[in-house]
């Protein structure tokens, strides 16, 4: 098992520049998340990686081997596609030996090899099924059993949940957390979901417009985003978004949103966006409500969205419609509040490229 | 709909069957009820033994070659990155153009006198006379051949392969791509990936086309009788062009009829044979 | 885990374990490829060829003299050998006839299997009825009929009827020919529109016939044009019927009419049969280039 890098991927088709200056590397055992609207780019890169795609220019190692320039068939990746691609004319048993088969295994050692991945999957029972009797988890499980039989040296996922329904979802992603953490190579997985992003991986790659917006952690991309495009794209609900201004008081400067003004601590290049406009960004559940309209931005409640364990309730106020992480059981029977976002919490962008302000 | 065509299938196999149990002279119709003397009649017949010989030569080595012809045209159209639609428009062309004018061209390009692929042959010393007339190959084993058939064939299949191809074609644009990009992953090289993906997709579609085409080149009428009227003699005769001799040529309307119902019973058995032993509608549907 | 790491004890590199045994035969993947790519083109040129040949040898004798044509085999009309004149076959009468019985033919042929197949693929699509599939293996069937079959039967029905040498009796049973092909296309066409949108005309208060017209017709137009290819195919090509239920010189169609002329005349030369067959075939090779994919659909769905 071995490190992956990628260096300056780019990809273009025709004119268009799909993916451009894509740096990364993921290590032995490392499971990293592609993730971004879709457009952005995310597809083509994990192509790039298969091997379905190659690359306009930047090169991409797989440990020492330079695979940039190698098909598909010689780079011992493993693949779960979206559309599952079992193949109807064989039987499952069949469709997960095909690897195997390919690689000259004899019959007797690729079935054995397909039943022992089978009893880890628990689809033992399936294997003499064709692959049009399963249920769409069922085939999903199937194909992961294909992808995992070869031991590959990169194991790929190209949104392979996103036709599946909520609860399957729930089942799937830990055992494909278990999986590849069980096979022990490096993992590049694809979702435009924030959700599933956040809870498979070590690192999440967000991509916006064909480049790397920001890497790391999932914590680190909620409680510290590059810039309000991460900010917005991670969690739930989406974080909350205004027009302000920086306004110097006495004791330091405060950003101003409508009619109020918050206190912010010191930062560095904040200075300069004194009196001039900027983004703030804070998440619903860093936004408290108070029955003193005065108290803060005033809103004036719309609905209810109660989630058992707290409620997500929506405001219209001066600046738009707001959404606020409200405790449970609470219910704003269309009566006007204050919304008061904790200004520690805040997190400023600038307006015209996007990028935090620290 | 139904009464339509009802109509016209039903009720000319039940005529035929009728006409046949009569003897008919074409010129004046008038009807004498034989029974199965037409049958024996047929049956006896040396010209009968000989088409249906002939018929199922014909048959086989078109399909044959049809078969070759077409699937390697459909598996390179389809791998092809530029001029395909060139090659598609030719290939649509042939699917399209009269027979008649096929029958033209090659009589043309094979006129003793002026044929270029009659001077081209010549000068290769393939044949000496007229290919679709006393043109002869002394086979060692077997004696003098004449090359009036399997020219019929060659001719009949420049036309017809492109069934075949059309047939595998719109098969195989409807492999969707991620089953061989699944392949690639697997490692399998381009020949494994059609053998193991593109062969069993295909498989349902050409037993089918196998099937039609079988059926149609044994009825086939017009690309013989274009080119040779069933000549030299009866060398190109097959069951469909004797069914005519007869009833036009022999004046014997009860007794061309009992040929046509015998072809059809013929076919009628080797269709549910062949369905029995592939089921290739079932096949067609995965 | 254990499973998948049983062979561990293997000598080798994991590359070489993950690999398998079967890979090392291999040719190297560029060779593979160019060996592929050569055996492409090698191939589409040298099809490409036998395909085309034919149809320039046609061509170009189209506008040779006959003078220029019993010279023997040359390759362009240039010079002398240049001619427009074989094109006046066409203002010979009976050629003339032919072409324009052709057309009419193919018209009627045309119109008569768009109209019933709609009809008779919607019933078949949309109504359940006893012995359906009955019916369905019955279409099947029709494509065990042999032309002659048919003919010999009909030359002497339509006699009776008076509708041999009819343009209307050849219509008749050219159609009954392309029906099962054409029923079958639509039947398996129209199941493809989600009865939904039908409902939802009828739901808006469109009696039956409205919701067929408004929103299903537009939506088989591909299935229509397909069709009308294979019928303008069928007709346009057909020799066996015309010959036996058109045996009047007046009556018949350009294919058989044009090869008794072959056989009878010795006015007319190779030069004036290449130049008609041109003109013949210019339809067909306009139709192929614009309206392939229509065509190639309705292979796709896959019609037995």
């Amino acid at each position: 098992m071995v490190q992956v890098h990628a260096q300056g991927l780019r990809k273009e088709f025709g004119s268009l520049v799909a993916v451009e200056e894509f740096d990364l590397t993921i290590d032995e055992g490392e499971f990293v998340t592609l993730v971004g609207p879709s457009g952005c780019g995310k597809t083509t890169t994990l192509r790039m990686f298969a091997g379905l795609e190659t690359a306009t220019a930047g090169r991409l190692l797989f440990g020492d081997r330079d695979v940039t320039d190698l098909p598909p068939q010689e780079r011992d990746v493993a693949l779960l596609f979206q559309d599952i691609a079992l193949y109807p004319h064989m039987s499952v048993r069949d469709n997960m030996a095909y690897g195997l088969k390919i690689a000259g295994y004899a019959k007797p050692d690729r079935y054995e090899r397909v039943e022992e991945t089978a009893d880890l999957l628990q689809i033992t029972d399936l294997l003499d099924n064709r692959p049009a009797d399963l249920s769409g988890g069922q085939q999903q499980r199937v194909a992961l059993g294909r992808s995992m039989v070869r031991d590959p040296a990169l194991f790929l996922f190209d949104e392979p949940m996103s036709d599946l329904d909520a609860k399957l979802k729930r089942d799937l992603r830990p055992l494909f957390e278990e999986v590849t953490k069980e096979i022990g190579c490096p993992t590049l997985y694809v979702t435009h979901d924030q959700e599933e992003a956040m809870t498979m991986s070590d690192r999440i790659v967000v991509m916006d417009d064909g480049r790397i917006a920001q890497v790391g952690g999932p914590e680190e991309l909620y409680d510290d985003p590059d810039s309000e495009f991460v900010g917005t794209f991670i969690g739930q609900p989406t974080m909350q978004t205004f027009q302000g201004r920086v306004v110097e008081e006495r004791d330091g400067l405060a950003v101003e949103v409508g009619e109020h003004r918050w206190p912010v601590s010191t930062r560095n290049g904040l200075a300069e966006y004194t009196d001039r406009p900027i983004r703030v960004g804070v998440r619903p559940q860093d936004i408290s409500v108070t029955e003193d309209t005065s108290g803060g931005l005033a809103g004036e409640h719309v609905l209810d969205e109660p989630l058992g364990d707290r409620t997500n309730s929506f405001f219209d106020t001066p600046e738009g419609r707001v959404t606020v992480v409200t405790p449970k059981g609470f219910r704003g029977e269309g009566r006007a509040y204050g919304l008061r976002p904790s200004s520690s919490e805040l997190r400023l962008f600038d307006p015209d490229s996007g990028l935090r302000i620290r | 709909m139904l009464f339509l065509y009802t109509l016209i299938a039903i009720l000319p196999v039940g005529f035929a069957l009728w006409a046949s149990l009569h003897r008919i002279p074409l010129t004046q119709p008038q009807w004498t009820f034989v029974g199965l003397e037409n049958y024996a009649q047929v049956f006896e017949l040396d010209r009968f033994w000989g088409s249906m010989w002939r018929g199922t030569l014909f048959m086989v080595g078109s399909t044959l070659v049809q078969l070759a012809v077409g699937l390697w045209m459909a598996l390179v159209i389809n791998r092809m990155e530029r001029g395909q639609r060139l090659l598609s428009t030719l290939v649509f062309t042939s699917y399209l153009i009269p027979t008649i004018i096929v029958t033209l061209i090659a009589l043309f390009m094979l006129d003793p006198f002026v044929g270029v692929l009659h001077q081209f042959g010549a000068s290769l010393g393939l044949w000496e006379g007229y290919v679709l007339g006393a043109a002869t190959w002394n086979l060692p084993g077997i004696g003098e051949v004449s090359l009036a058939l399997p020219a019929v064939v060659l001719i009949g299949s420049w036309k017809f392969s492109v069934f075949i191809t059309i047939f595998a074609l719109a098969q195989l644009r409807s492999i969707p791509n991620r089953f061989y990009e699944a392949a690639k992953i697997c490692g399998a090289t381009s020949w494994e990936m059609f053998r193991d993906i593109t062969l069993p997709r295909l498989k349902g579609a050409i037993l089918v086309a196998v099937l039609l085409r079988s059926v149609f080149m044994f009825n086939k009428y017009d690309i013989i009788w274009q080119l040779t009227q069933g000549g030299p003699g009866y060398e190109t005769t097959t069951m469909p062009i004797l069914a005519y001799r007869e009833t036009f040529e022999g004046s014997a309307y009860g007794l061309g009829n009992a040929i046509a119902v015998v072809m059809f019973c013929f076919l009628a058995v080797g269709a549910v044979a062949y369905f029995v032993a592939f089921n290739p509608s079932q096949e067609v549907d995965t | 885990m254990s499973t998948l790491d049983d062979d561990e004890s293997g000598t080798g590199t994991a590359t070489e374990r993950r690999r398998g045994p079967g890979l090392t035969r291999r040719l190297s993947y560029p060779v593979r490829r160019s060996v592929l790519r050569l055996g492409t083109v090698g191939s589409a040129l040298l099809l490409g060829f036998l395909m085309a040949f034919p149809l320039y040898w046609m061509a170009q004798n189209a506008f040779k003299t006959r003078l220029a044509i019993n010279a023997g085999v040359s390759w362009l009309p240039t010079g002398d050998a240049f001619t427009l004149e074989r094109f006046g076959i066409v203002n010979n009468g009976a050629v003339l006839t032919y072409i324009t019985n052709s057309i009419i033919v193919t018209i009627g042929t045309v119109l008569l299997v768009v109209a019933v197949s709609l009809v008779a693929g919607y019933g078949l699509a949309r109504y359940d009825f006893r012995g359906k599939v009955a019916f369905a293996r019955f279409l099947l069937l029709g494509y065990l009929f042999s032309p002659i079959v048919l003919a010999l039967p009909l030359y002497l029905i339509w006699d009776w009827t008076g509708l041999l040498n009819t343009h209307i009796g050849l219509i008749l049973a050219l159609s009954a020919v392309s029906m099962p092909f054409a029923v079958w296309l639509m039947w398996k066409y129209i199941q493809t529109i989600p009865q939904a949108m039908e409902e939802s005309a009828w739901i808006a208060g469109a009696p039956r016939w409205r919701g067929f017209v408004d929103v299903v017709l537009p939506q088989t137009t591909p299935a229509i044009i397909a069709n009308a290819l294979f019928a303008f195919g069928l007709a346009w090509n057909d020799f066996t019927f015309a010959q036996i239920l058109l045996p009047s010189n007046d009556a018949t169609t350009f294919p058989p009419g044009i090869l008794r002329l072959v056989n009878a005349s010795f006015e007319t030369g190779y030069g004036d049969f290449m130049a008609v067959g041109l003109l013949m075939t210019i339809p067909p090779l306009l139709f192929a280039f614009f309206l392939q994919s229509y065509l190639l659909k309705g292979f796709e769905i896959r019609a037995l």
